[in-house]
């Protein structure tokens, strides 16, 4: 008896995995379920309004496969093929180094600012003024100072990114400096190794966090900085479109950009999931 | 005193005791090196402002010193459009003091009232949105994913939209920031309220009260104090898009200055404006905080 008790019965193993597989595909059937409501929503809204300034979506999804390569309306404007996908690319290509470049200055400093006391003292007081200050206020400094250079467009990501990364990361790390670090020092483990070991790896949930949140602000943050003054890029096409009044195209960009945007999102979270899979 | 009596001023004075309160820190204490960090900035701010030279457009320095910035408090009388006894520079009356004032503040009025606007309409209609979806746990997991997406919105792009549909009026701009507000607040709203632990609502149910009442007096309270994040994020980014309305099609208000003051290369002026909204950001931010921790006092 004992050993007919001691061995699980046959397929336990596997039930709870189907059962948490059944879960997801709910949850995933549900999502679709809503992404498909707020489509409905969006066509009702379209057919009670007048098509030329309210596009439906059956209209905005007839016309990306052509925009992709060229848009006839802003060909017109500019005598030159502007296509999404060159400008979405630009965009992209933009918004993900100066996020990684903001993440890999940010993290550092915020650790920095956590565990040195002279740092914090010395930097803080302008990463305070940085982040009070409405990064709108900072954009027009930004082009008069270097005009619509590729670098001066993500300036406001990379000012937004390295204020988020490093306020997560100081925090991360003053919470494990004071708890976990003291259990590595206590089993003798040297300043660098408690840093490498324990506060590094146990602050990057909240640092992921904190760069998603940047993610999701920087597509408008970038978009706003090529509305103003760029020679390409999503948002380029958008001031165009906008004066030109073709709704169409411009609901076509933006539908393509928020795509990228999820998916880039959706790669940063499964990528940060993994890293952390330790996680409780 | 004739009387012979002393002030409290004339006390204090005459105390041995008497030290004047402020003390700067003294090297190696705690503010002394924030104290360091603070002049540094300042000095290299200044020398930066001596080096950067002067922009092509309007003749000004490239980045403004503090006698540039206080200066150009007075290029605000070119915002008031005439009235209280104070001609507009537009009409051919003189650049004053009094002048710049009323444009500083009718722009800041006007500015604040649509921001003002905007985020109540949209933390109402976003509020209202979560509580009825969050009613069924059905409606909540099918709204949970359009919402996240909805994160990723490039809120600040679709302003010339709203140019687009409401053309330069009062009514774009304010649901131009009402959208924005609805983007952010719903995500968090339904977060907090998906949060709140089932077992709230079942000891509410076990007292006796029914569903609609629990989950009006007990589930949705409950969830109050996770929105503080949200709308404290709500109102900052508030204060950017309220700009970038103003700043692509609007008259008056303070993104219009910005938007002159790029056009025509005015430094001074763009410094002295981030100063203030910088000001009115802070003040802000700090009221409402204050407002919701009373407002939710009870929470642990």
């Amino acid at each position: 008896m004992a050993a007919t008790a001691a061995t699980p019965p046959r397929g336990s193993a596997v039930r709870p995995r189907l059962r948490a597989a059944g879960r997801h595909l709910a949850a995933g059937g549900l999502g679709v379920l809503g992404i498909a409501m707020v489509f409905g929503f969006w066509w009702l809204v379209a057919s009670l309004t007048s098509s030329g300034k309210f596009p439906g979506p059956a209209a905005v999804f007839e016309v990306i496969p052509d925009n992709m390569e060229n848009i006839p309306a802003v060909t017109y404007v500019t005598f030159q093929p502007v296509g999404v996908a060159d400008a979405l690319q630009y965009t992209t290509v933009n918004v993900l180094v100066t996020v990684a470049i903001g993440t890999l200055i940010g993290l550092p400093l915020g650790i920095l600012m956590a565990r040195i006391r002279t740092a914090r003292q010395l930097l803080e007081p302008p990463l305070l003024v940085l982040g009070t200050v409405p990064l709108l206020i900072i954009l027009p400094f930004i082009t008069l100072w270097f005009g619509t250079a590729r670098f001066a467009q993500s300036g406001l990501v990379l000012i937004f990114t390295i204020l988020t990364v490093s306020m997560a990361a100081q925090s991360a790390a003053e919470t494990v400096s004071g708890h976990y670090a003291n259990f590595a020092a206590c089993l003798g483990a040297s300043k660098s190794r408690e840093l490498r070991t324990v506060v590094l790896p146990a602050s990057i949930p909240n640092v992921l966090g904190a760069i998603r949140v940047a993610l999701a602000a920087a597509w408008g943050w970038q978009c706003v900085a090529e509305l103003l003054g760029a020679e390409t890029g999503i948002g380029r096409i958008v001031g165009i479109t906008s004066t030109i009044l073709a709704t169409t195209d411009l609901f076509a960009t933006l539908l393509c950009l928020i795509i990228v945007a999820v998916i880039c999102d959706a790669v940063v979270a499964l990528v940060g999931g993994y890293i952390t899979r330790w996680k409780e | 005193m004739a009387d012979g009596t002393t002030t409290p001023d004339q006390v204090v004075a005459a105390s041995p005791r008497w030290r004047p309160r402020i003390r700067l820190p003294k090297p190696g204490s705690n503010g002394f090196l924030t104290l360091c960090s603070v002049v540094f900035l300042f000095v290299a701010w200044q020398v930066l402002s001596v080096v950067a030279g002067r922009t092509g457009v309007s003749g000004e320095r490239f980045v403004p010193n503090v006698v540039d910035i206080a200066g150009a408090f007075d290029t605000f009388a070119y915002y008031w459009r005439g009235g209280l006894g104070v001609e507009a520079t537009t009409d051919g009356g003189p650049v004053t003091f009094f002048g710049a004032v009323l444009g500083l503040v009718s722009n800041s009025l006007a500015t604040m009232a649509r921001l003002a606007v905007g985020l109540t309409l949209g933390f109402v209609v976003a509020g209202l949105a979560a509580t009825m979806v969050c009613w069924s746990r059905f409606l909540r997991r099918v709204f949970l994913l359009p919402a996240n997406a909805a994160r990723m919105l490039p809120l600040l792009a679709m302003s010339p939209l709203f140019g687009i549909w409401f053309g330069k009026s009062e009514v774009g701009a304010t649901l131009f920031i009402a959208f924005a507000t609805f983007a952010i607040i719903f995500v968090v709203a339904l977060t907090a309220i998906d949060g709140v632990p089932g077992y709230y609502e079942q000891y509410a149910r076990s007292l006796g009260a029914r569903r609609f009442r629990a989950y009006i007096t007990a589930v949705l309270p409950a969830a109050l104090p996770g929105l503080r994040g949200g709308v404290l994020l709500a109102l900052g980014f508030g204060w950017s898009m309220v700009i970038a309305a103003e700043f692509i099609g609007q008259d008056l208000g303070l993104g219009n200055i910005v938007n002159r003051a790029e056009e025509f290369g005015r430094t001074d002026t763009l410094a002295v404006l981030g100063l203030f909204i910088v000001l009115y950001a802070w003040v802000s931010y700090k009221l409402t905080a204050r407002a919701f921790d009373y407002l939710t006092r009870w929470a642990e």
